[in-house]
């Protein structure tokens, strides 16, 4: 596979992510006001389950990442390895402070099941910053594409 | 900031309509027909979330603007 494809890939899988995101914090802000945004439920509820899938697969990789040099991770593209030295970076950086960066990754995947007002701020906060990370790999995955085209 | 948002999804609807208009009116080849259907769906589903952007917009509420401000697209680099 080559490198163009890779990041045609990682683009279109980080706008999934993107869009889940969005979907959901605001779902959740709007909840949180006390507004039943009965429109968004649904797409609420898949965009948890690609943010669920999306976060294990970063579990797995940055488990794997602690344990080995990241040019060795087995089975992780090219350029998910670059967003999980991203990921890894940031929280050795202290340059986030919500869970997502301080905590374990599997404390958001049960923050995502949970109907507490508290625990749905705390994911809020976590989606704010995990779409920061998202939107600058995706901005370096657009250079890359249009310096291919 | 709600100004400038609403105005560039005004404008990006009126631009996706256009386009959706024109892909329909155009005739394509038989072998391309699978091709001119994905970007027909792909620009309907476009101009789904520039609606949806405006009926978050008329919402009124700053703490959304964010996720707003990321579903629009950015000019690239």
């Amino acid at each position: 596979m080559t490198a163009d494809w890779l990041t045609f890939q990682s683009f279109q899988r980080n706008q999934e992510v993107l869009k889940a995101i969005n979907t959901l914090s605001t779902h959740l802000k709007l909840m949180l006001s006390g507004i039943a945004d009965e429109e968004r439920t649904q797409a609420a509820d898949h965009s948890v389950e690609t943010l669920r899938a999306f976060l294990n697969e970063l579990e797995a990789a940055a488990c794997q990442a602690d344990r080995t040099e990241p040019a060795l991770m087995l089975g992780v593209d090219p350029r998910f390895r670059e967003f999980v030295h991203d990921y890894l970076t940031a929280r050795r950086d202290h340059r986030f402070r919500s869970r997502l960066f301080t905590g374990p990754i599997g404390d958001i995947k049960t923050l995502l099941s949970s109907n507490a007002p508290n625990d749905q701020e705390a994911l809020v906060e976590c989606l704010a910053e995990l779409r920061v990370l998202v939107e600058e790999h995706m901005s370096d995955d657009v250079s890359q594409i249009l310096g291919a085209i | 900031m709600r100004t400038i948002l609403r105005e560039s999804n005004l404008d990006l609807l009126g631009e996706v309509e256009r386009l959706i208009a024109a892909l329909k009116a155009t005739p394509v080849v038989p072998e391309l027909v699978p091709y001119h259907d994905h970007m027909v769906h792909a620009c309907a589903d476009l101009r789904e979330q520039v609606c949806h952007n405006l009926r978050d917009l008329e919402l009124g509420r700053d703490d959304i603007l964010p996720e707003i401000l990321s579903e629009n697209p950015t000019p690239g680099p």
